[in-house]
């Protein structure tokens, strides 16, 4: 009875995984497609919510899911994570974390531990939710244990990608600006 | 259809040696235990699993709230807390020590510590997958401590366990790998985009291990990477055909399988080729990408490809060898 029940769960564990898996195209890419492949595309995402509903603790409370989006999106517009603080006195910007640069790390082991950057690093969809906080926390922590500036601020440097491996340039403009002052620490 | 149904469940069903999941659950250990020690070693624990403002954790405060947090709160102490709860039982599910206990609050632990930061790894998302079913597999019967302890008190795990944790483990991974294949709209991936993609993430200023550019004479290189890689994860779902046909049958006294097709895939070592391909691009990312664990994770999967007996007369050769 055990070998049955155990075999019946695990097909239906597998067909849920391929229904949460089941890849549903952009709409815009199936415009020129038939009618019918288009209605399809266009009432998968709700017949996979209708059908995975039941067993939405798995998605919600356990975090999983089974569609993996590895690089799907590569190249272009990349950013490039700039943490500055300003002085007191002067009113000057210092670079004190650049991404990928040694001379400009502070908190770099912080800073760069995947975990981490996880937060702050943009995603295909823009900014993480993550990112606000992030930036709330580091501004706090950096005023907190330097009296000498009086503002913090995190801003993502804008970087094309350049073709055939020669690297990536800067653009010269930034994106996702946060400012804090010291009224973090409050 | 009686007698399909009995098939499934008799697959299902099957027993081997304990040693592939064994060695998945010590290199599964190792990986986990090593990234949270490094989450300390960081100073990141209050910070990633504390609610805003005292942390970056917002998960920790979207309804339904986290257990842990409703129980607790989400504070840097429940912070604390998970992290060592985690740390306990990722030692102990490495050893292999009151493995059922530790293997189920490790799966707890993770599965809170992913609600807590939505925006995780894939790989994350992975062992939180991976941890229940070896949880409920028998991967410490041995090379462990609860091995030894049952040794000692005569009452030692039986020689086979149930195989399914690793069949099912097997099509994890392989659904991982084809969805991510399919998954990938951007045309860099392929040839219309010039297989730039590999490039194009060692130009990332997030990611890339070495300064953009540094690779610009071994461009050529890095597009063979993303067609090697595009071809690897295509074509996962055909390891469970090269898996099929190629597995020991000698050794357990069965017939080999597949006629010409399985002698030529046997000849042709095409499981190994694959497996070789995906253990040379996860290396290839760890040399030259900061991707955290994701690289050592991915491998430490690995073993479960491999049937317990291969690895058992493998280790036999090994030790004949050395003695020799």
């Amino acid at each position: 009875m055990w070998r049955w029940a155990r075999a019946l769960l695990i097909a239906l564990v597998i067909i849920l995984g391929l229904i949460s898996g089941f890849p549903t195209p952009n709409v815009q890419r199936v415009a020129r497609a038939p009618a019918a492949i288009r209605w399809l595309v266009e009432h998968m995402p709700q017949a996979q919510s209708a059908l995975l509903a039941p067993f939405r603790f798995a998605t919600e409370d356990c975090q999983i899911g089974q569609r993996w989006t590895l690089f799907s999106t590569t190249g272009g517009i990349r950013y490039r994570l700039e943490i500055e603080a300003r002085s007191r006195r002067s009113k000057r910007w210092t670079l004190l974390y650049r991404a990928q640069d040694p001379e400009h790390a502070f908190m770099a082991r912080l800073l760069d531990y995947r975990r981490v950057r996880n937060g702050w690093n943009p995603s295909r969809h823009g900014i993480k939710q993550s990112y606000d906080p992030f930036a709330f926390w580091i501004s706090r922590t950096i005023l907190a244990s330097e009296p000498r500036f009086d503002r913090v601020r995190l801003r993502m440097a804008r970087v094309q990608t350049l073709e055939h491996g020669e690297g990536a340039s800067e653009l010269g403009d930034f994106a996702y600006e946060i400012q804090h002052g010291r009224e973090v620490l409050r | 259809m009686i007698r399909v149904l009995e098939r499934w469940v008799a697959f299902w069903d099957r027993r081997e040696a304990p040693a592939s999941l064994a060695l998945t659950r010590i290199l599964v250990g190792s990986v986990l235990l090593t990234d949270l020690l490094q989450a300390k070693y960081a100073g990141a624990v209050e910070l990633l699993w504390s609610a805003p403002p005292l942390g970056m954790a917002w998960g920790a405060s979207r309804e339904p709230l986290p257990l842990a947090a409703r129980w607790l709160g989400a504070t840097p102490q429940t912070a604390e807390l998970l992290w060592g709860l985690a740390v306990v039982c990722a030692a102990l599910f490495l050893f292999g020590a009151f493995y059922r206990v530790a293997a189920v609050l490790l799966a707890i632990a993770l599965g809170q510590i992913g609600r807590f930061e939505p925006d995780a790894d894939a790989i994350d998302q992975l062992f939180r997958i991976a941890l229940p079913l070896l949880a409920l597999s028998e991967a410490n019967a041995t090379f462990s401590v609860d091995a030894r302890l049952r040794k000692k008190l005569d009452k030692p795990y039986p020689a086979l366990v149930q195989a399914w944790p690793r069949y099912l483990l097997i099509l994890q991974l392989l659904w991982m790998y084809f969805s991510a294949a399919h998954n990938r709209g951007d045309s860099a991936w392929y040839p219309r985009g010039g297989f730039a993609a590999v490039s194009n993430v060692m130009s990332d200023p997030h990611f890339a291990r070495f300064a953009p550019g540094t690779f610009r004479g071994a461009y050529r290189l890095t597009q063979l990477g993303t067609a090697a890689t595009m071809l690897f994860e295509g074509s996962a779902p055909l390891m469970l055909l090269w898996l099929w046909l190629d597995w020991p049958a000698q050794a357990l006294g069965h017939a080999e399988r597949g006629g010409k097709l399985g002698a030529l895939v046997r000849r042709l070592h095409v499981r190994w080729l694959w497996l070789g391909l995906g253990a040379t691009l996860h290396l290839g990312i760890a040399v030259t990408m900061q991707l955290g664990i994701f690289p050592f994770g991915m491998l430490a999967l690995y073993p479960i490809f491999v049937h317990p007996d291969e690895l058992l007369h493998a280790r036999e050769s090994l030790i004949k060898r050395y003695c020799s």
